[in-house]
């Protein structure tokens, strides 16, 4: 059964365990203690009772046929997690580390992890743009981004 | 293979920079009383956005203290934003511990985010530098109101507690709502019953007070004046101890004028990092009485109608220490927090 | 018409084409645009971050060069909601439906032409409104108090659905989420604190611009990199400037943009965020070619880009006759005024027309000079969607983020937006569309404050919703929008038959 389940029908399932969790989470909200006419956890019950709903909808009108090949499968994975992964380093660094480091990391990386080989434009191009970004935001706009390892 | 070793050297690039941090930070500071010039830009905090009466602060001091010279380094504002400050205390306490480079600037949520338990750090947490200045509440009503007169609204919450609309421009629990509930409660209104709508700003306070969605406001003194001025707004009564000497509010009654014998003070204050340095905490504090001192600064805050009350950072604590505790019973009393 | 007021408008046009002062507005709207180009970075960011740019310079410059950098910043966003799908504000999540596929059609310098020429056309209309009806139209603002507010967002609602396309039930189940998502923070009636989980960050909800950059930027960066066939493909850039063809077939949606913007304008704190939407669904529902919009039709730009200038221009006659600002940005301005002695509220302009008149004037200025500065910019711009995509998608990446984190310095923002972009990619797959998701972040907090400052109003009779004429005309427009589309396709159906 559950395997000709559509990918439509599990989101659907999905969805509707969403909604319930959420709208429990809504009913156990603290009630104010002094007069409220409609108090804090109203309207989430009420998006909750939608959601159930439209989650029911699609729900019944999708199908549980033979999964057909989907249309992505030709999607390359691969670079687009490795970016992402690079991304999260990004986050990590930036306030520890700094701005520079951390933009030069992503600008040097990134366009190698997506097939890129010249390093003779990527490396200057990165070295470029984390210095200069750096020194106009923080010293002509006057918007300071992290100094990271350069404030020691 | 070549992303792993690029995200190995990431990841000791950030071990080395954590331990370094550290390190920095347990460094002991000559432990004199002299008063020690920064080499560095001094960051001001503003715990809210930008243009907010937070950031509205930080940025006049910031403005006197480096067009007067007073401080020589630059001082730029960062906004850090979140929870009514709490994002920003966390920060101060947990990243910043001793570090000589930040401000940050503050008001009564200070005290109230720790007391209705949204956050475990508290004033005590931060070094004291100065009180710059303080704002007062103001309760008004529409030009065409049927009520000419506090207690005129006060007694008929009296009689129905649901039969006034009351709004007011920050959150319940937070500022505006107190002002107003502190001074119902003493005239003995049952306040537990009493509505309070709250609005996200001053500007759309004002619209419904206008369009006649809510009766009564209660809001910081500078919102109103441009409303008082046109004549829209009729003021009721102003929480500061003496009468304001704005002249577009010198006619206003206090509280106690009208019998309700309180005060309600939104003091805001500037303050420094846990164990801020001594000397660069001499440094800034002796800047910063010379900037309240300046022309300059007492030209802002006519300008903003801010009552310059300044106090050096000892004084200051005492008395934050005196307002925690009443904003507590406060509180309390309204049943807002146990 | 009150000459007085026009005496002061060319008074202040005067002081506003000043050398010093035209300086002032050029500097400010490059720098805004500059900045504006920062995806996440929307206009009250842009002005709030450069205001230390304006010290030092008289007051009255110093106001000029923030009208400039507004304007700037506006067009900045619009740019790049086109080029890159990363909207810079509200309006321009509108924008990026139909702006991005004509940019990947090669159309990008359509798409920007009509943008620019819609927010002038706007502009001029709005400020001559502005002139001609200010104190009639004042009673309009007030007459919008938190019932009418809410009747007014279920129609921004009902709107939203039609930015996508594909299963309605989708559609829906995105709005949903985003009303789900609305709901987290500091609950501002009770101050109850709703699903944060702990998280001090989270109070203060979850920004939508966070939202919208993840699930219209990043997606989009995300997918072309898992794309075989996206990494290599360059655009075709064919026409770097509108043909007077594109102009003809938009000029009817710039005009009723402006209508909508200037109409929504008038309402304090709703207008910008409500009018781009009411545009894109007027002009899909008045098409003759309704499945054009969501794939690339201009009309879907020149509306909402109207409008939202319609609505910016238009946000001065709450603030001239009431002392009102009718958006955030505008309340920052008069924060600005604060800092150099001008008191905001309803005798702004008798004791301060020169000032008044001034921002009025220099905000035209700005308009004007945008229009000036960046039509030859615009085949420049077209071009960056030609930068070889495994540089250009790193550089959007970057970008993002250092206009994520300027605005907030938050890293857990940060994180948002990569988790967003994320979740913009599989619901790209499975064809959710992310407008109303989006957009419901947005609407949804409005609509329940609304809702519950209406029922406070009323002790809890829910009848106040249909007791007062104003909130029961915009419901019915609301069911209206709901209703139009179903009954063209009944027609269409019908005419398919007969024919």
């Amino acid at each position: 059964m559950l395997k000709n389940w559509t990918a439509e029908r599990w989101i659907a399932t999905g969805s509707l365990v969403f909604s319930v969790a959420y709208g429990i989470a809504g009913w156990n909200l603290p009630r104010f203690t002094m007069a409220a006419v409609v108090d804090a956890h109203v309207f989430p019950i009420f998006v909750a009772c939608c959601q159930f709903a439209l989650s029911l909808w699609l729900w019944v009108i999708s199908g549980s046929e033979e999964p057909q090949q989907s249309p992505y499968a030709h999607l390359q994975l691969r670079p687009g997690l490795f970016l992402l992964l690079m991304a999260a380093v990004f986050i990590e660094i930036l306030e520890p580390a700094g701005f520079i480091i951390a933009t030069f990391l992503f600008l040097a990386v990134g366009p190698y992890i997506l097939g890129w080989r010249k390093w003779i434009i990527s490396i200057p191009l990165a070295v470029v743009l984390a210095v200069g970004i750096f020194l106009l935001f923080n010293n002509y706009l006057m918007v300071p981004l992290p100094e990271g390892i350069f404030s020691l | 293979m070549r992303l792993k070793k690029y995200g190995l050297i990431a990841l000791l690039l950030v071990v080395t920079m954590v331990l370094a941090a550290g390190c920095g930070g347990e460094k002991k500071e000559a432990a004199s009383g002299e008063s020690k010039a920064p080499t560095k830009p001094i960051t001001i905090i503003a715990p809210n956005g930008a243009g907010s009466g937070w950031d509205l602060t930080a940025r006049s001091v910031a403005q006197v203290l480096t067009e007067k010279k007073f401080v020589t380094v630059p001082m730029p504002v960062e906004n850090r934003a979140g929870g009514g400050g709490v994002v920003a205390l966390s920060h101060m306490v947990e990243n910043l511990k001793g570090n000589d480079q930040n401000l940050i600037v503050y008001s009564p949520p200070l005290l109230l985010v720790n007391l209705n338990g949204q956050t475990k750090y508290s004033y005590k947490d931060l070094t004291p530098i100065a009180r710059l200045f303080s704002d007062y509440e103001l309760f008004g009503v529409y030009k065409d109101s049927k009520f000419h007169s506090l207690d005129e609204v006060m007694d008929a919450l009296k009689k129905d507690p649901k039969s006034v609309k009351i709004g007011g421009a920050s959150a319940p629990g937070s500022m505006d709502h107190l002002a107003f509930m502190m001074a119902a409660s003493k005239k003995g209104v049952n306040i537990k019953e009493v509505p309070y709508i709250s609005f996200q700003s001053g500007g759309e306070l004002t619209a419904a007070l206008l369009g006649g969605s809510i009766d009564v406001i209660s809001t910081s003194v500078g919102d109103t004046l441009g409303q008082l001025e046109a004549g829209n707004v009729r003021a009721l009564a102003v929480t500061s101890p003496e009468r304001l000497k704005d002249p577009r509010v010198a006619n206003v009654p206090t509280l106690k004028e009208v019998g309700i014998d309180e005060t309600f003070e939104v003091w805001r204050g500037i303050f420094g990092p846990p164990n801020m340095p001594e000397g660069t905490k001499k440094y800034l504090t002796e800047a910063i009485e010379k900037m309240a001192k300046s022309d300059e600064w007492l030209a802002i805050c006519k300008k903003y109608s801010w009552v310059p009350t300044y106090q050096p950072g000892d004084q200051f604590g005492k008395y934050l220490d005196d307002q925690n505790k009443l904003m507590g019973d406060l509180l309390r009393g309204m049943n807002l927090i146990k | 018409m009150d000459t007085s007021t026009l005496t002061m408008f060319l008074h202040g046009l005067q002081v506003a084409v000043q050398p010093e002062n035209l300086l002032a507005v050029a500097i400010g709207a490059i720098v805004g645009t500059a900045i504006g180009v920062l995806p996440g970075v929307g206009p009250v960011s842009a002005v709030a971050l450069l205001v230390p740019l304006s010290f030092g310079l008289s007051p009255t410059t110093a106001l000029i060069m923030m009208a400039g950098v507004y304007y700037g910043a506006m067009y900045g966003g619009s740019t790049t909601s086109i080029l890159l799908n990363a909207p810079g504000e509200s309006a321009s999540v509108v924008t990026c439906i139909d702006g991005h596929k004509l940019a990947l059609k090669g159309r990008g310098g359509s798409a920007l032409g009509v943008a620019a020429i819609g927010s002038f056309i706007a502009g001029t209309l709005g400020v001559i409104v502005l002139m001609l009806l200010a104190p009639p139209l004042s009673r309009m603002a007030i007459a919008f108090q938190p019932p009418e507010y809410f009747a007014l967002m279920i129609l921004a609602l009902v709107a939203a659905t039609t930015m996508g396309e594909g299963k309605l039930v989708k559609a829906l189940i995105s709005m949903s989420i985003g009303l789900c998502i609305g709901t987290v923070g500091q609950d501002i009636q009770t101050g109850t604190i709703r699903y944060t989980f702990g998280v001090s960050e989270l109070l203060d909800g979850i920004d939508f611009l966070v939202a919208a950059l993840g699930l219209f930027a990043l997606s989009e960066v995300i997918w072309e990199t898992v794309e075989p066939n996206a990494l290599v493909t360059r655009i075709n850039v064919k026409s770097p400037y509108p043909t007077l063809q594109d102009l003809k077939e938009s000029m009817g949606a710039m005009l009723r943009g402006s209508g909508i913007g200037i109409f929504f304008g008038l309402l304090p704190g709703a207008g910008l965020i409500t009018s781009p939407f009411v545009s894109y669904s007027v002009e899909k529902q008045l098409s003759k070619h309704p499945e054009e919009f969501g794939q690339g039709a201009l009309k879907g730009v020149a509306g909402p880009e109207s409008a939202n200038n319609g609505a910016a221009s238009a946000g001065f006659v709450p603030l001239l006759t009431l002392g009102l600002p009718g958006s955030s940005t505008m309340a920052l301005l008069l924060g600005i005024f604060m800092m150099w002695g001008v008191q905001p509220g309803p005798l702004l302009i008798s004791q301060n027309p020169e000032m008044f008149w001034g921002l009025v004037a220099s905000m035209y200025v700005g308009n004007v000079m945008l229009l000036i500065l960046n039509l030859p910019m615009v085949p420049l711009f077209a071009k960056i969607i030609d930068i070889p995509k495994p540089l250009l998608l790193p550089l959007i990446f970057v970008f993002s983020f250092i206009g994520v984190f300027a605005v907030n310095n938050s890293t857990l923002d940060l994180w948002l937006v990569l988790g967003f972009g994320v979740l913009g990619f599989f619901m790209r797959i499975y064809d959710f569309p992310a407008g109303p998701l989006v957009m419901s972040i947005v609407l949804g907090p409005l609509m329940e404050r609304a809702m519950r400052q209406a029922l406070t109003m009323s002790n809890g009779d829910p009848l106040i919703f249909v007791e007062r004429p104003v909130a029961v005309g915009v419901l019915v427009v609301a069911v209206l929008f709901l209703i139009i589309p179903l009954l063209r396709r009944g027609n269409k159906d019908n005419s398919e038959i007969m024919a």
